[in-house]
């Protein structure tokens, strides 16, 4: 097969790995998620935005797991390589909180991919409406605080909004799989199987699940055998398009340098959006950064369509 | 668009021993569904079933059972009522007891509708089993205040026998 | 040669599945393992799912892997629930299913499975 064919090929990425200090716990699970053929993760931080002065709103994010050679070489063979993204969740309650959630953050762009988990519906309905972030995560493990609507919904699904569902709870305790199973499945009703990641939020190594696992789960909560694939391989790399083009200018040019190679790995450092402040504008322009905008005028972020 | 749209099982509550003596209260009558349906339907059935199910309605003299759930459960609840055997007598214990379905409505209006026609059947039967005078007034209330429609209000003449 | 189209559910779906404890020192026969995959049935679906007929065709006990045989229209279900299972006996557990087809032939030789050599 072509190299350019076999990057069109379905590639599996698990986008919610919780990530602590622990990291022996977390090479166990990258390592068990490489084992199992997933070709992508995403070490997420859940924070609250803080509102305290002089704390800092976010912490930066986390450095990729050192992984051996010796685990890398499946991939080094195939002439693919491994991905880890750096992800961070907002858990969003207050307008205050909300407003701390935006692009113009550095440290928030720093992040590959942003996630918000709205706490009730003024907040759901705002990240779905106007927020720019690429992921909506509901605490799906008890009875949700507010009732599901269809018009947000639609609309975050118009934008390219994807809405994720986590499985590593269910897994883990009985009790909270029939929250999870119910609340999924009324997700399934109100977006049709579209715009949904599957993702597991794994403890540890034991509570991840292979790739064709999960998309069956996907089968059980209401999709269908199509787009549960979807749900662990496209979608995901939808929402990573999504969050990609926040770093671009009207979502066509973006700047990336690519830092180390090491064999089997790649990690890129994107090279923020060309801030929509007037002032980080004129004190920008002697970096020589390219911009297809004059300043003053804002970027225009457009959403970018499901590519597959 | 997305409305949920619901099933209204009306069931009568049967045990041997005609006098009413234990305390049935919709709480009761909503844990012995559930309990039944995670047996029989495990984790998975419980998580599709338990949002949208409710007990309706119930009226411990003329024993009728009211439950409510959606309209894709519908197989799964009528199948699994007549699994139920036994309900707790509120001092403790079990009583053996099952439930006889007697009515699929799709709304509750409808459901009283058909709950009319069968009282007026059934009363006299009921009648003749309550023992004291006592006993007597308080089943035709109740049957009188079940029969109360919002729209048209039934008045005592109707249900007299 | 004739040619047969069917469409639909297939008659019987094949499993490849192997059974990870996190103690790695754990091997379960194969009775035993016919139980856990029960109770993963029972807990995800209740009497009715436990009661789904499941045949395991071959095991082997090093390994803890085995050929499970399920009617077409029970796949996904034993499919999801083995996914969801992660205690026995208190242990915790998982399933690895590895390849799942309903054809038993295509268990013969999978390119999924397929180890390339590497310089150690």
């Amino acid at each position: 097969m072509r190299n350019s064919e076999k990057n069109k090929m379905a590639r599996f990425c698990d986008f919610n790995v919780p990530y602590s200090e622990n990291t022996e716990n977390l090479r166990q699970i990258v390592e068990m998620a490489i084992k199992l053929g997933y070709e992508s993760v995403a070490l997420n931080c859940t924070v609250t935005p803080g509102t305290t002065k002089g704390q800092a709103v976010v912490p930066p994010p986390p450095k990729p797991v050192e992984l051996s050679e010796a685990t890398l070489a499946p991939f080094m063979v195939q002439g693919k390589a491994f991905q880890q993204l750096t992800r961070l969740t907002a858990i969003i309650e207050t307008h205050e909180q909300k407003y701390k959630v935006n692009p113009n953050n550095s440290t928030i762009t720093a992040y590959d991919i942003l996630a918000v988990q709205p706490l009730n519906l003024k907040m759901f309905e705002a990240a779905c409406k106007e927020l720019e972030v690429d992921i909506i995560s509901l605490d799906m493990t008890q009875k949700l605080p507010f009732f599901l609507r269809l018009t947000p919904i639609k609309r975050a699904i118009a934008r390219g909004v994807h809405f994720e569902i986590v499985y590593a709870p269910a897994i883990r305790d009985s009790t909270l799989r029939r929250y999870v199973i119910s609340n999924a499945t009324d997700l399934m009703t109100f977006c049709k199987g579209k715009n949904i990641v599957l993702s597991s939020q794994a403890e540890k190594a034991i509570e991840l699940r292979g790739p064709h696992d999960v998309a069956n789960l996907g089968v059980l909560f209401g999709m269908n055998q199509a787009q549960a694939k979807d749900a662990v391989s496209i979608n995901c790399r939808s929402a990573l398009l999504h969050a990609e083009t926040r770093g671009s200018a009207v979502g066509v040019i973006s700047i990336e340098r690519i830092m180390k190679q090491t064999p089997g790995v790649i990690s890129v450092e994107r090279i923020p959006s060309a801030s929509t402040d007037k002032r980080a504008l004129e004190k920008d322009s002697g970096e020589g950064q390219d911009r297809e905008d004059p300043p003053g005028k804002k970027p225009k972020l457009v959403a970018k369509k499901k590519i597959k | 668009m997305v409305r949920f749209k619901h099933r209204y099982v009306l069931a009568e509550l049967v045990f041997g021993n005609d006098l009413l003596v234990y305390n049935v209260t919709q709480r009761v009558v909503y844990a012995a569904v559930r309990d039944i349906i995670e047996q029989l339907h495990g984790g998975y059935g419980i998580g599709l079933f338990t949002p949208g199910m409710s007990v309706k309605y119930i009226n411990e003299y003329t024993r009728m059972v009211m439950v409510r759930c959606r309209r894709e459960n519908l197989k799964i609840l009528a199948s699994a009522i007549p699994f139920i055997k036994h309900l707790p007598d509120g001092k403790g214990g079990q009583f053996p007891c099952f439930l006889r379905t007697l009515h699929v409505g799709g709304s509750i209006k409808a459901c009283q509708k058909w709950l009319v026609q069968h009282n007026r059947q059934v009363l006299p039967t009921l009648l003749l089993r309550c023992t004291s005078e006592e006993e007597k007034s308080r089943m035709r209330k109740s049957i009188f205040d079940s029969t109360i429609v919002k729209e048209e209000p039934w008045t005592e003449g109707k249900n007299d026998t | 040669m004739k040619r047969i189209v069917s469409k639909g559910d297939a008659p019987y779906y094949y499993l490849k599945v192997l059974l990870e404890f996190e103690d790695k020192t754990m091997t379960v026969d194969v009775l035993t393992f016919r139980t856990v995959i029960m109770k993963a049935m029972m807990s995800m679906y209740g009497e009715i799912g436990a009661a789904v007929p499941i045949d395991i065709l071959k095991y082997d006990v090093e390994t803890m892997s085995a050929i499970l045989r399920v009617a077409g229209s029970n796949m996904v279900k034993l499919w999801g629930a083995l996914t969801m299972l992660s205690y026995y006996d208190e242990k915790p557990c998982a399933f690895r299913v590895e390849q799942v087809s309903p054809f038993l032939m295509a268990l013969a030789a999978s390119s999924r499975q397929l180890l390339l050599h590497t310089k150690e």
